[in-house]
């Protein structure tokens, strides 16, 4: 071999590595603009999501708001219709009346909820802390829906670990109405048998765990029971609820008040237990 | 006035600027009768033949770099190339 065919041989090498070379970088330029583009449809996707998000919250409150005025002048006026305010009715009346009383009170709780969702999600939810009686709290609603327990058939207990007092620095109002929307959902799931309402403390934590005998959960259920608008089993279920109230009910003890909420069942038709906690004060 | 083959030789010396960096404009810089006016700008005069210079071109990235560096330059100028009239159009990009 001359040296100029050892040269040659050499300029080839270095021309095929030049071209490869070429190649990587061509391959990597071509991978960089693909990136370029999704990060650029990612953005435009993001920023779409965020108008629509902004403006569903926005129609949210204006719509609740709406609502509300009509709703407090009906619930008015159908009360007042039958404590006898306008005079005599007669059975058939009263039933007729009491049906638009409860349902305008239906209506009027889910536009309160839906009211409180969009105050969340635009970050103007307010609470008032102070400390107050947990126990009393939560007894006195036990007290006010025992009525209604009773009525279905339902046996309705209130139990405590005997570690008074269990007080709570927290938003009384908001508590009352999670604890209530708790007591609430077990008297609808259960058909028969009982709830008991127990209070725990332990060290610096108190548990409010609301046990009942009723249609229980699946797995499935239990990932989704605390996501808006969630209805039960397979939303099958009709029991007139929003689908809010455990939405909320996360929303004002975890994010209002770092405390957690969370819901156990051994299955279908084994029962629940529904369960919060807070720091205590 | 900027004329499409000067926009065509743009666009080939600035996608090869992405694949090899500023060693394109060097390249560039090599074909007779492509004066370059601003680099940053990417500005550039074709004094002379055009479709001369832009085969020229094209062959100083072939040279170099081989097949892959005429396809880049077909590719690059697909959408400018295809408002030439057929007898303007470079050999090496078509």
């Amino acid at each position: 071999m001359t040296e100029d065919q050892s040269n040659q041989i050499s300029s080839d090498e270095f021309k095929k590595i030049t071209e490869d070379l070429y190649k990587k970088n061509l391959e990597l330029v071509s991978l960089n603009k693909e990136v370029a583009r999704l990060n650029n449809e990612l953005s435009n996707a993001n920023g779409q999501l965020k108008s629509l998000d902004k403006l569903k919250t926005e129609f949210l409150s204006l719509a609740s708001h709406q609502l509300r005025s009509p709703l407090t002048s009906i619930i008015g006026y159908t009360s007042m219709l039958l404590d006898g305010s306008f005079g005599f009715i007669d059975e058939k009346q009263k039933e007729a009346i009491d049906r638009v009383f409860q349902s305008s009170r239906h209506l009027a709780k889910v536009v309160e909820d839906l009211l409180n969702v969009s105050k969340i999600e635009q970050g103007g939810l307010q609470y008032v802390m102070a400390n107050f009686d947990f126990e009393k709290a939560a007894e006195d609603l036990v007290k006010d829906l025992s009525l209604t327990a009773e009525k279905k058939g339902l046996k309705m207990t209130f139990e405590n670990d005997n570690k008074a007092p269990y007080m709570v620095n927290g938003d009384m109002e908001k508590i009352r109405q999670v604890i209530l929307n708790f007591i609430d959902n077990s008297i609808k799931y259960t058909k028969e048998g009982n709830i008991k309402i127990l209070l725990e403390k332990n060290e610096n934590k108190i548990k409010l765990s609301i046990i009942d005998t009723g249609m229980g959960m699946s797995p499935e259920a239990r990932e989704k029971l605390f996501q808006k608008f969630s209805r039960g089993e397979n939303g099958k279920v009709n029991t007139g609820g929003s689908g809010l109230g455990l939405y909320l009910a996360k929303k004002i003890i975890e994010e209002g008040h770092n405390g957690k909420v969370g819901a156990d069942s051994d299955g279908v038709g084994l029962g629940s237990t529904f369960w919060m906690e807070l720091e205590s004060a | 006035m900027e004329t499409i083959l000067d926009k065509i030789s743009v666009r080939i010396i600035k996608e090869q600027e992405l694949i090899i960096g500023s060693l394109a404009w060097d390249e560039a810089r090599k074909v007779t009768g492509l004066k370059i006016i601003d680099q940053e700008n990417g500005v550039i005069e074709l004094q002379g033949d055009s479709k001369t210079i832009l085969n020229n071109l094209v062959a100083q990235y072939s040279h170099l770099f081989g097949r892959a560096s005429n396809e880049v330059c077909r590719e690059v100028t697909k959408d400018l190339v295809k408002d030439l009239p057929a007898d303007q159009i470079p050999e090496s990009l078509r």
